[in-house]
Parts: C-alpha cells; sequence; structure tokens
C-alpha cells in the first residue's frame, strides 16, 4: 500500500468558491488532464511546484491556501 | 402497453455506433480466433492472413465506431494514457502468445527468407504491430484537441518502465543462464532465428510489465479515489 501523501489540498472547496467550476475546466485552466484533477482532490497525487502556482493561479489564490504541508510524523 | 418497433427504427437501433462497436469488437475476436487458428494447419487456407484482415477491418471499423458516439461517463473516468496502457497490454500479450504459438516455426536451423512457414509466422506478429500502432494513434486523435498527458502520467510512466527495465533485464538473464547451462546435445537443436525470436520475446516481456504496471497503477489509483 502506499504511504499517505504529506501535501493535502483544498482544491475542491476552491473549486465550488469559484461558481462550482468543473474539474475539466480547472484541467484545461493547467494544462493537465481531468483524471490528475480528480487524483489530486482525492490526495492521491503530490503535484509539482509549477502544476501547484498553475492550479492557484487558476482559482486566484495563494499557493498556501490551496496546498497545505503536513510532516511526516 | 407494449410499445412496438417500427422496422425503420428496429435498424436504425440496429446499426447505432453502440451496437456497430459491439459487432467490430465481435469481428475483431473472431479475427484473433482465425490468426491463432492457423497452428492447427488442418486446412489448406492462409488463416493468419485472413484472421490478420479481419482484425484490423475490424479496428479500422471499431475505432470509426468509437469516433460516432459521444464520450461515456466511464470513458471520461479513464485518462487517455490509461487506455494506451490497456491498448497496449492486450496487443503485447496477444503477441507473446503469437511469439509462443509460432515458435516451432522458427527450429528449423535455416534463415526466415529460406524458411516459409517462419516467414508467415513473422509476417502475421509484425501485422499484429502494425494493428496495435495504428489502434494507438487513432486513439490518440479521438483525444485530439484535449491534454493527453501530464506531469502525473510521466510519473507513472517512469514507475511502469523501471519495472519493464528490471523485467526485461531479468528474462535476458533467464536465456543468458538457458543458453550458459543447457546440455550440448540441446543446445545444437537450438536455432539462430529461435534464438532471435527468444530475444524478440525478452523485449516483448519488457513492454509487456511496462504496460501491466502502468494500467495497474492508474487503476489502482482510480479504485482509491472511487474509494475516498
Amino acid at each position: 500500500m502506499a504511504a499517505p501523501l504529506t501535501i493535502t489540498n483544498q482544491i475542491r472547496r476552491f473549486r465550488f468558491n469559484r461558481g462550482e467550476m468543473t474539474q475539466q475546466a480547472l484541467a484545461d485552466a493547467c494544462g493537465v488532464t481531468r483524471q490528475t484533477i480528480i487524483a489530486l482532490e482525492a490526495s492521491r497525487y503530490a503535484p509539482s511546484l509549477e502544476l501547484g502556482f498553475r492550479i492557484a493561479h487558476a482559482l486566484e489564490v495563494s499557493l498556501e491556501e490551496i496546498f497545505q504541508w503536513q510532516a511526516p510524523t | 402497453m407494449t410499445y412496438i418497433m417500427s422496422g425503420k427504427e428496429y435498424i436504425m437501433t440496429l446499426l447505432s455506433p453502440r451496437n456497430q462497436l459491439i459487432a467490430s469488437l465481435c469481428l475483431a475476436g473472431a479475427g484473433l480466433v482465425l490468426f491463432f487458428g492457423n497452428s492447427y494447419r488442418s486446412w489448406e487456407m492462409p488463416l493468419d492472413w485472413m484472421g490478420t484482415v479481419v482484425f484490423v477491418a475490424a479496428v479500422w471499423f471499431f475505432v470509426d465506431a468509437l469516433h460516432r458516439i459521444p464520450h461515456s461517463q466511464a470513458e471520461l473516468a479513464i485518462a487517455p494514457q490509461e487506455w494506451q496502457a490497456w491498448v497496449g497490454l492486450a496487443f503485447c500479450s496477444a503477441c507473446l502468445v503469437a511469439i509462443w504459438i509460432y515458435l516451432p516455426a522458427f527450429a528449423a536451423p535455416v534463415s526466415i527468407r529460406e524458411n516459409p512457414e517462419a516467414g508467415a509466422a513473422g509476417r502475421s506478429i509484425g501485422m499484429l504491430f502494425v494493428a496495435w500502432a495504428v489502434l494507438a494513434y487513432v486513439l490518440n486523435q479521438r483525444w485530439a484537441g484535449t491534454v493527453i498527458s501530464d506531469e502525473r502520467d510521466r510519473d507513472i510512466e517512469k514507475r511502469a518502465s523501471t519495472w519493464g527495465r528490471a523485467a526485461t533485464a531479468g528474462a535476458v538473464i533467464c536465456i543468458a543462464v538457458l543458453l550458459g547451462f543447457s546440455p550440448t546435445d540441446r543446445l545444437q537443436t537450438l536455432s539462430y532465428p529461435w534464438l532471435a525470436q527468444m530475444l524478440m520475446s525478452t523485449l516483448l516481456v519488457g513492454v509487456w510489465v511496462d504496460n501491466a504496471g502502468a494500467a495497474l497503477l492508474y487503476w489502482r489509483d482510480r479504485r482509491q479515489v472511487d474509494l475516498h
């Protein structure tokens, strides 16, 4: 079983705050597939720094508001 | 109240893209049965060639029908690269089975050019590769205009490639051990075309593990998301 990711995110919450932006619309805005957005929202994938910035830019919030890092215990 | 379809409606239902898709899949299956059935050789007919032609035609009609139906929710849930991984896995499995079935045809210690049986087997296996390449290209065309691959796909591809390389190395070691430790009388029965086929199969084993690994990683991610 894969180790749990230490990076969590609030993509789904901010997507809904942006007028229920669809996963496909966010994927198109960031240049990724919809399946990657699905995996990100389910914390199944930790994005690169560049993708993190792209998502923050598309949702018009700061990187820190969307992504949180939890130190492994 | 029972609704009875008119003849025109019935024909239109039969000719719907979804039914064409099912029919072409059945046709592709029949083509593969003909292709692999050739090993029995009870008929004086080029069944492998006929099977390959039927299979390629079925794949063509399948893709044509696929283009005419809208993306379903089930299809959209699967990433384009995951489709490619599953298609690659299916074709790789077919190629490996074909190589295994046709291996005796390469046993004669003569060049493939001078061995009609091996030549026919080689052409049939080659046709499977061509069909795979065509289907992979057409599948990419279906997603034309959308993002086909991104950093997550590259990450999965990287992990799957590592497994693929390990499998290739393992298969090469198996052949090396086979050649190095087999009794001399057994080694003398192995022809160069047979060894060439074995080398091809080691490459294919690597590609098979690569595709299987990628398909497994995508499937695992999707399953975890569904459970989430």
